[in-house]
């Protein structure tokens, strides 16, 4: 949690000074706060899920506790850091949109930006997929994490197919409803697989 | 309810190479038991097997007649403490031990920051950025101030110097005293620890050589001191493990009980009997396999 406040503050400030350059070049906004925390903060999600199947879990064990309940505590934690996150990015893309407005700079901006996302849709298409690609990606870097420390062919083969779920879940999935199922469905997918690997999974003393 | 730790068939094989091999043993009531075995002889599977961090290939170890894998009751009662690589750990040691207090039902901060003074650790510190002996005193704080029913140590005095293990041997037996639990301390500095120890389990290529009460392990052996030709004489047909002679005087050591007829000869002879040290029966009994 601590990660991803520092993780939001600094993606904020990236965000005012990026596009305090390009105002000063250009005169225009290019991307969203949105559209910037889907990309680097979906990253952010990946590392986070492929530590958890190192340090953590030897720490938990190395404290008593099973391999059951670190599994379902890292979970809730996965979603509850994608959730918070997602409230957080929400939050503040309102209060630069008042901020905008109140300052009288639509003229400069485009619809898109002041949208707060993709142009043909209302803002929570952004805000919905935000947090289930978060999801995704941490489960995803869990889940490849948990491969490698199987074996580092399994790693590999689970590195590939992870590749091609966010392919397609980009290229493939063109409505909110496409992309939220196919989301979905792949996390679950995922989260069982996981919750096998890692039932009997050696904890390296 | 007396502690009991059972081990029923555990073998462990890696990779095909078979690291322990049905291993049989129960442990009952708090006692100081220690785990002997050459480099590799199989001591940190076994107890990381018996602390749940693995699975065994085959059989399993029960805590109280349940089988400790994935068992949050049994887990949550064993510790091992080993040594254990904490080179990305930014806590400061403080932290860290607010972290072992947290999932430890039994762990007392004033007795550990008692031991860390002791020790000289500074709690104020990066973990990862300690000595490898602080290192080792931050593990061993943290596996006595727990308190768990079952400690395991695993060769935990690694990296300390002199003085340290002291205070780490001193402590043991103290808090063992006034907390009394089961705790098994895997070493091979078997001189500096025997004392500690009330029974004595020797791992030897994976197996099992023996497990009994250290009086009945020293009573394995003997030595034999006097004059050079008594001595040969009552030597003869016995597996001697070592000679020693100085002019007319001769010391063996010999292996196998000392019965009362031999004990009277020796008497007779003027010879003096003495006991063997663990460690002097433990290097023999862990050279045997290579000679025969």
């Amino acid at each position: 949690m601590t990660w991803s406040a520092w993780f939001v503050g600094i993606l904020f400030l990236i965000y005012i000074v990026t596009n305090a350059f390009s105002i000063a070049i250009n005169d225009s906004i290019s991307w969203t706060f949105i559209e910037g925390g889907l990309s680097s903060a979906t990253i952010f999600m990946l590392i986070t899920g492929i530590l958890s199947m190192g340090g953590f879990l030897t720490h938990y064990v190395s404290h008593g506790i099973t391999r059951r309940d670190y599994f379902y505590g890292t979970m809730l934690a996965g979603f509850s850091a994608a959730f918070v996150m997602t409230v957080i990015v929400s939050l503040w893309n309102l209060l630069l949109n008042s901020a905008i407005s109140w300052l009288n700079l639509e003229q400069n901006l485009t619809t898109r930006i002041i949208d707060g996302g993709l142009s043909t849709v209302d803002g929570s298409f952004s805000i919905i997929k935000l947090f289930l690609l978060l999801n995704l990606f941490f489960f995803l870097g869990w889940f490849i994490s948990a491969g490698f420390n199987r074996h580092w062919t399994l790693g590999v083969v689970l590195v590939i197919a992870s590749v091609f779920v966010v392919i397609v879940e980009a290229h493939l999935m063109t409505t909110l409803l496409a992309t939220s199922v196919f989301v979905v469905a792949s996390t679950a997918v995922v989260i069982l697989l996981l919750r096998k690997m890692t039932k009997r999974i050696e904890v390296k003393p | 309810m007396t502690i009991q730790v059972k081990a029923e068939a555990i073998s462990l094989r890696k990779k095909n190479k078979q690291i322990v091999q049905n291993i049989n043993f129960t442990i009952e009531g708090n006692k100081i038991v220690g785990l002997l075995g050459r480099n590799g002889a199989g001591k940190t599977s076994l107890l990381s097997i018996l602390a749940a961090f693995r699975p065994a290939t085959n059989g399993r170890f029960l805590l109280n007649g349940e089988d400790v894998f994935e068992n949050p009751r049994a887990m949550e009662q064993i510790i091992f403490v080993r040594e254990r690589n904490v080179e990305y750990e930014t806590d400061k040691v403080s932290r860290w031990m607010d972290a072992a207090q947290q999932s430890r039902p039994n762990f007392d901060r004033a007795y550990a920051d008692e031991l860390a003074k002791r020790f000289r650790l500074p709690q104020d510190s990066q973990v990862a950025k300690l000595s490898r002996g602080m290192q080792s005193a931050l593990h061993v704080i943290i596996g006595l101030a727990s308190r768990a029913p079952v400690t395991l140590f695993d060769e935990a005095y690694l990296g300390m110097d002199a003085p340290a293990r002291e205070i780490f041997y001193e402590e043991v037996l103290r808090d063992f005293v006034e907390h009394p639990r089961l705790i098994i301390l895997s070493t091979h500095l078997i001189s500096e620890m025997d004392g500690l120890f009330e029974e004595v389990a020797i791992l030897h290529e994976g197996e099992l050589l023996l497990h009994e009460g250290k009086e009945e392990v020293l009573e394995r052996g003997y030595r034999l001191t006097g004059d050079a030709e008594a001595v040969d004489q009552l030597a003869e047909n016995k597996r001697v493990l070592k000679t020693e002679s100085l002019g007319g005087t001769k010391s063996v050591m010999v292996y196998g009980e000392l019965v009362e007829k031999d004990e009277r000869l020796a008497r007779s002879h003027g010879l003096e009997i003495g006991t063997l040290s663990l460690q002097e029966l433990f290097i023999h009994l862990t050279e045997v396999d290579d000679h025969e």
